[in-house]
């Protein structure tokens, strides 16, 4: 269990340093989460893992590529495991379980936002920005039905109306389903946004 | 045991010889002065060595110790001249070839290694290691069988070398025993074992006894033994404890292993996580050693804590061998 950034960025950089064992070369993820909300700041509450969305490949003019690796590779998973070990953390730490969010595309332009951080010399982390953090909660918490840490994150990052839209029409695609609409219709509503479910 | 030197004859436990020379020998090579005291120990006291035993110790170790412990069955066949086939037997076990790279014998405790010497011993050069030529002192005096903790002298002495002597001595430093657990903690084959065992208990001084379902286990009355191996007043002199040598050494070894490596090792995170790792391992070692241990460093400790535990822990193993 993280308790803060401090603990989250500490980890990242011991992950660095096992990754450089297993000479894997230079590693990028894009992470979300409440793992991410700490290290950009937008929150500040404990949170048990931390979630890979993608991996980032460069090309020859090194402009990134989105890569979807679920399950984790094996030099990878071996540096992650001892991580966990060192630090007592739950076995699925560093998972990919969000990773299918990818099938469906991301948000447009969301490399743009990353907040990037660079961790010794194996790992740098592209953390979700406020704006796509707010996509994925809004999916998340909708999804949950119920007042959960999803819904209390989402109301940390206080979204405005338009951000919210944008949201709401992201995760239409991902479930383009009328069940769907309503259920996210009654939420926006509910949480004081009706003109944005009127609008969607 | 008759090194010469200053020791102390109190430990309660009992001596593997077996295990304690492939320790030494290797320990040693940061002491030269000590590992020419074990030869010469061995040039009066081989005779009490079991090869077998050695052998099958031997050959769970790396290329490097199998070529060390060859080189001075070598010397040894060369030097105790009335022993000579028992040493030559081990000697043929691992030679050195062209693929070895020489490397000198001795190294400084800080780890530099001993400048090349003018004269080259040939023994242990044929082995790939490079020591100057040396004369032993002959100071070492034969082992005393009498003292409680090299019972395992005695009891070759009376039984011959080999799984009798073994299979008493375990029987008399546990309640019983069954052939494969008694093979295990002795480091001899399970059918030598049994086979001395029933053989051993036709003397009728070993019995067997049923436990659990169709398993016979082999027990002795440790107070009539303990009186005639140690004397009418055996009531004083307890009998040895067992202790499993050949994990403790394997662990030792494991350890110094392991802070050598950390060693070269810069990030403060990374030497704890390799700590953290050889525990793993040293920590079964020593707990099958039999030594009662202290609470192993676990998951409750933080990578900033943990290279001070992993001292405190192996200070506090250490310190047990003191103490008793």
């Amino acid at each position: 269990m993280f308790k803060g950034k401090k603990e989250i960025e500490t980890v990242l950089m011991a992950l660095s340093e096992q990754l450089d064992v297993e000479g894997t070369g230079r590693i990028e993820m894009v992470v979300c989460g409440g793992a991410a909300l700490n290290v950009i700041g937008c929150v500040q509450r404990t949170t048990k893992d931390m979630d890979v969305v993608a991996f980032v490949e460069r090309d020859k003019n090194g402009a990134a590529l989105l890569t979807k690796v679920s399950p984790l590779n094996p030099a990878i998973m071996a540096a992650a495991k001892r991580v966990q070990r060192d630090f007592n953390l739950p076995e699925n730490w560093l998972n990919t379980d969000h990773a299918s969010v990818l099938d469906f595309g991301l948000p447009e332009g969301l490399m743009k936002r990353v907040e990037t951080r660079i961790y010794g010399r194996s790992l740098i982390i592209h953390f979700l920005g406020r704006y796509d953090q707010i996509h994925f909660k809004l999916f998340a918490a909708v999804d949950r039905g119920r007042p959960d840490v999803h819904f209390d994150d989402l109301m940390s990052l206080q979204p405005s109306a338009q951000e919210l839209e944008d949201a709401a029409r992201w995760s239409m695609t991902h479930d383009p389903s009328d069940p769907y609409k309503e259920v996210l219709k009654e939420f926006l509503s509910k949480i004081g946004y009706k003109d944005v479910a009127e609008r969607i | 045991m008759g090194v010469a030197g200053g020791a102390r004859s109190e430990d309660e436990w009992v001596i593997d010889p077996e295990a304690l020379l492939l320790f030494s020998i290797e320990i040693s090579r940061y002491e030269p002065r000590l590992f020419d005291e074990i030869l010469d120990w061995l040039v009066v006291n081989g005779r009490w060595i079991d090869i077998q035993r050695l052998r099958g110790i031997v050959k769970s170790k790396d290329e490097k110790t199998q070529r060390l412990m060859s080189a001075v069955a070598y010397f040894l066949s060369q030097e105790a001249k009335s022993y000579r086939r028992k040493w030559q037997a081990l000697a043929g076990l691992k030679v050195s070839d062209l693929r070895v790279k020489e490397e000198m014998l001795f190294t400084t405790r800080e780890g530099e290694l001993f400048p090349r010497p003018g004269e080259i011993s040939e023994p242990f050069n044929k082995y790939g290691f490079l020591r100057e030529n040396f004369s032993l002192r002959k100071m070492s005096r034969p082992v005393s069988v009498a003292a409680r903790n090299n019972m395992r002298f005695l009891l070759r002495a009376l039984f011959g070398i080999g799984s009798r002597s073994e299979c008493i001595l375990y029987l008399l430093t546990h309640e019983a025993g069954h052939p494969a657990e008694v093979a295990d903690a002795i480091g001899i084959s399970v059918r030598a074992v049994q086979d001395a065992l029933i053989e051993l208990s036709d003397s009728g001084l070993v019995m067997t006894r049923i436990k659990g379902k169709r398993k016979i286990e082999y027990w002795l009355s440790q107070k009539k033994w303990g009186e005639f191996l140690l004397g009418a007043d055996s009531d004083e002199q307890k009998l040895p404890v067992w202790l499993d040598w050949i994990s403790l050494f394997s662990a030792l070894n494991k350890v110094w292993d392991i802070l050598n490596e950390v060693e070269q090792v810069v990030s403060d995170y990374l030497r704890s996580s390799k700590l953290r790792e050889a525990m793993e391992t040293i920590s079964l070692e020593f707990s099958k050693s039999g030594l009662d241990l202290p609470a192993v460093p676990g998951e409750g400790i933080s990578p900033d804590m943990y290279e001070e535990e992993f001292q405190k822990f192996i200070a506090k193993v250490l310190r047990i061998g003191g103490e008793k």
